[in-house]
């Protein structure tokens, strides 16, 4: 039964949706990483009554579909080839049920390489017929959530979050705040040492210095520097308001730092 | 090739490259400038500030991003634009500063730009 946080939770999610349709009549559900993808899935496998045919599709083409009834999911009834192969093909047309491991199992893995790679993910709803018995009713979404380890209707992650998340394997070291709160840190004690003193000692100098200078500067905004050539690499100040990051990463990983940046300052 | 032709070509190359300046450090004045439009000199002198400010920190202060190895390189990127900064090896002094859009392609930038630097830095000693 869902308390009253969680209805709470649902309003303050659905209230902050805007519908967008992509050529070809694809609803996109999650739009760089928000929602988390697994968590788009989950909500609308929650909005899905009839017997529907629902296909996700990702940005980079790769796609799954299911058939669900009743908010339960039924099984998978199609995927794209980069998804498909070894255990996982196993599971196409087959009814899903909690008591199957193995198939619950490459679902499991199925669905975790699917939402890596989609960072945009739309999804395409058509009629379908029952997979299984009547007797077999499918995987309901709190299951589906108990499987999956994602909470439905958790707020989405901050900006700075989503940068950090999608740049966090070219990362050396990172430590994250929000306000005087730590949020996280990753990386060795030398590394982290420096970055906590360029976020709690130099960071509101800078922030200082900057307004002087250039007194419309964005809020939102990535600062690096450092030895392009040899040295430690590059040291960084992700801000957003009072969300803010200390990085440190190689010099190979700036595009993608600057990429992941851009999509999620964008 | 004069020092302006080498900005000018520096900036011909990316499209996404709206203005190049080289400038002194010590000093944190812009000696030569490449740009699409007309720049006010606040406006100059403010890249070279924004220079200063993220190589050696705030004047008269300590500096932000230290680095036991020397910063060559810093960058300050919004979603509406991306500034390149890029100090010569040979005379630290010697900065470029760019700015570009957002969808410069960093990497081949920073790569070509520093080349130029280290041409015109080395140009400018003898």
């Amino acid at each position: 039964m869902k308390t009253t946080d969680d209805i709470a939770r649902k309003l303050a999610a659905l209230s902050s949706m805007e519908e967008e349709y992509l050529p070809g009549g694809a609803r996109v559900i999650s739009r760089g990483g928000t929602p988390e993808p697994l968590q788009a899935i989950l909500r609308e496998i929650d909005e899905t009554v009839l017997q529907r045919k629902l296909t996700f599709k990702a940005a980079n083409d790769a796609s799954v579909a299911m058939v669900i009834a009743g908010r339960r999911m039924q099984g998978v009834a199609d995927l794209s080839a980069d998804l498909d192969g070894g255990a996982v093909s196993d599971l196409k047309m087959r009814a899903l049920t909690k008591d199957d491991a193995f198939l619950l199992e490459a679902f499991s893995d199925l669905m975790r390489r699917f939402a890596e790679g989609a960072e945009d993910l739309s999804v395409t709803s058509e009629p379908a017929e029952r997979l299984g018995s009547a007797a077999e009713a499918g995987l309901s979404v709190s299951s589906l959530t108990e499987i999956w380890a994602v909470d439905m209707w958790a707020p989405p992650p901050s900006r700075i979050g989503r940068f950090l998340k999608a740049s966090r394997p070219r990362l050396d070291a990172f430590v994250q705040t929000s306000g005087e709160e730590e949020v996280g840190k990753i990386g060795e004690t030398t590394r982290l040492t420096e970055l906590d003193a360029l976020l709690k000692d130099r960071a509101k100098s800078y922030g200082a210095a900057l307004q002087t200078l250039r007194p419309d500067a964005p809020e939102v905004r990535l600062s690096i520097a450092g030895a392009a050539a040899g040295g430690s690499g590059y040291v960084a100040l992700a801000e957003d308001g009072d969300d803010r990051a200390a990085l440190a990463f190689r010099p190979d990983a700036l595009s993608d730092i600057l990429s992941a940046w851009g999509k999620a300052a964008g | 090739m004069s020092l302006s032709d080498e900005l000018d070509s520096l900036r011909a190359s990316f499209a996404a490259c709206e203005t190049v300046a080289f400038a002194d450090l010590s000093s944190r004045m812009v000696l030569v400038t490449s740009s699409e439009r007309t720049l006010r000199q606040e406006a100059l002198d403010a890249l070279c500030e924004e220079a200063g400010l993220l190589f050696e920190g705030p004047k008269g202060g300590d500096p932000i991003f230290s680095s036991e190895d020397g910063a060559d390189t810093a960058i300050f990127a919004t979603h509406d634009g991306v500034d390149v900064f890029l100090r010569a090896a040979s005379e630290p002094t010697d900065v470029l500063c760019c700015r570009c859009g957002a969808d410069i392609d960093v990497a081949a930038f920073v790569t070509e730009a520093r080349a130029q630097l280290e041409k015109i830095s080395g140009g400018t000693e003898s």
